[in-house]
């Protein structure tokens, strides 16, 4: 069974239309989710929490329907970050702590003052005085405190520190060493999801232009360095993308049809997408 | 729904203790100053600003943007409106004791025993007319939100607080002792009309995007 399971999503905004959405996040995976600003991946996140209404196409998410009218207990096992905290400012620790133990059944209030700890978020503090990542830290914190099954983050790692967004990133491999726990995680630091994604998907301008295994894209895809004469002879289906550059053409192709005598590297992910997205 | 009610209580600790202490002063500057004929006023403002309680919770819900992270808890939106609605409730019946106790006691222990069915009807009343109020607006302001709908609160407050008052100055003139009767005939038609906007709340919520 997938933790997610999106077909033909599409939700209109105006001018911004999430056109034909379709995504499967096995159970057990941690699928990361890259767009540029707009791409669509909060107004995805939203769908598939049903906060926002679709106009058509179907959300399952944990084997459950998400407009199902259990769905709410379904969240029982859904950690969300939002990229906006959203909680009362004058709330502190022990508060927090309070409420979401009378909305969580599963709620843990040593594990929530574990995370504190290891995130170290101070527990006196009232919210609205935390900097920016230490509001993101709480969110992991409460998010992390209930048991869920999956996770559901949007741009959980904005804010922080190098140091404190290695050691969310390995609590979130943790969470998948259990094989039924399953992570969504929208960023616009790749390298933190290069480091734990098995599956990456990039959003540009509401479509869904890759959604493939990481390693997968390591196997298929090569960078290349070469003159331009090398590179426009190859297939134009062979070129994901490619940048003139003062030391000649930067390609992003596919690994069979590298030439012979050209140096080649492994894919940079970032680049990856912007190239896919450029053309 | 308790998480709920607990964080809304949080809320108002927070934010709204200044209003309970001013009722408490209203209602003792009446008595102290020993000022029966303005206990009208005293009693208009605990029991409005009581009834106001939830609105501004709204108010202050959207500028937390926690309607946005409570949509991601496993709480159906029918809980988020009904505790709205139950904070009214208590508000506005603890605003009631806030006025009633002190004024009904200290009535009895001055000699003026006559004089507590009538507070006691405006109060009735004034109360009455806060929960209409309320029970009107809430559907407003779930379905445009609190700035659009504040403005037009107040007015509407305004105008069913004046008619209240002279409503309760007509019915201690012209009715006898006991207006048992015409006040729980509008306690019940109250209470109807706060379920039926109850169910409205939750029909405009449930449609509304995050």
């Amino acid at each position: 069974m997938n933790a997610i399971e999106i077909k033909n999503l599409t939700k209109s905004y105006g001018s911004f239309t999430l056109d034909g959405l379709n995504l499967a996040l096995p159970t057990g995976c941690i699928m990361g989710l890259i767009g540029e600003n707009g791409a669509g991946k909060s107004t995805t996140i939203k769908l598939i929490l049903n906060m926002i209404h679709r106009e058509s196409g179907s959300i399952t998410v944990l084997g459950h329907d998400n407009t199902s009218c259990n769905f709410d207990k379904v969240k029982e096992d859904i950690g969300v970050v939002l990229d906006e905290p959203g909680l009362p400012p004058m709330l502190k620790a022990s508060e927090i702590d309070r409420i979401m133990k009378n909305i969580y059944k599963n709620w843990s209030s040593h594990d929530f003052k574990s995370y504190l700890d290891k995130l170290s978020v101070p527990r006196n503090k009232p919210f609205k005085d935390f900097s920016r990542g230490m509001q993101m830290k709480m969110g992991i914190a409460i998010a992390l405190s209930h048991g869920p099954k999956l996770l559901i983050l949007d741009e959980a790692t904005s804010g922080l520190d190098p140091v404190i967004r290695d050691e969310v990133i390995n609590l979130f491999g943790e969470f998948t060493r259990d094989e039924n726990h399953s992570v969504l995680i929208s960023s616009h630091i790749i390298s933190d999801l290069e480091k734990i994604c098995d599956y990456v998907a990039f959003l540009h301008n509401g479509k869904l232009i890759l959604c493939e295994e990481m390693n997968l894209l390591y196997e298929e895809y090569c960078m290349a360095m070469a003159s331009s004469d090398i590179i426009n002879s190859l297939p134009s289906s062979a070129v994901i993308g490619k940048r003139e550059t003062q030391y000649g053409t930067e390609a992003i192709i596919k690994r069979g049809y590298a030439p012979s005598g050209i140096k080649t590297t492994p894919i940079d992910i970032e680049k990856l997408f912007i190239f896919m997205s450029r053309s | 729904m308790k998480g709920l009610l607990i964080k809304e209580f949080y809320v108002i600790k927070k934010y709204f203790r200044f209003v309970f202490i001013m009722s408490a002063a209203f209602i003792a500057f009446a008595i102290l100053g020993n000022n029966l004929s303005n206990i009208g006023f005293a009693l208009t403002y605990p029991i409005m600003i009581g009834s106001l309680l939830p609105i501004s919770l709204l108010s202050y819900d959207e500028n937390f943007k926690w309607n946005t992270y409570a949509a991601a808890l496993p709480v159906p939106k029918k809980s988020h409106v009904t505790v709205k609605y139950l904070v009214e409730i208590i508000c506005t019946a603890a605003m009631l004791a806030l006025c009633t106790i002190p004024i009904v006691i200290y009535l009895s222990i001055s000699g003026n025993s006559a004089s507590v069915a009538p507070v006691l009807i405006q109060i009735s009343v004034r109360a009455v007319a806060a929960v209409i109020s309320t029970a009107i607006f809430m559907p407003i302001v779930f379905k445009f939100g609190s700035q659009k709908a504040r403005l037009m609160y107040i007015l509407l407050v305004a105008i069913i607080m004046s008619v209240s008052v002279g409503l309760s100055s007509d019915f201690i003139k012209t009715i006898s002792f006991e207006p048992r009767t015409a006040v729980l005939t509008a306690v019940i038609l109250t209470a109807v009309l706060y379920v039926i906007s109850w169910r409205i709340s939750i029909k405009i919520y449930e449609k509304r995007d995050m």
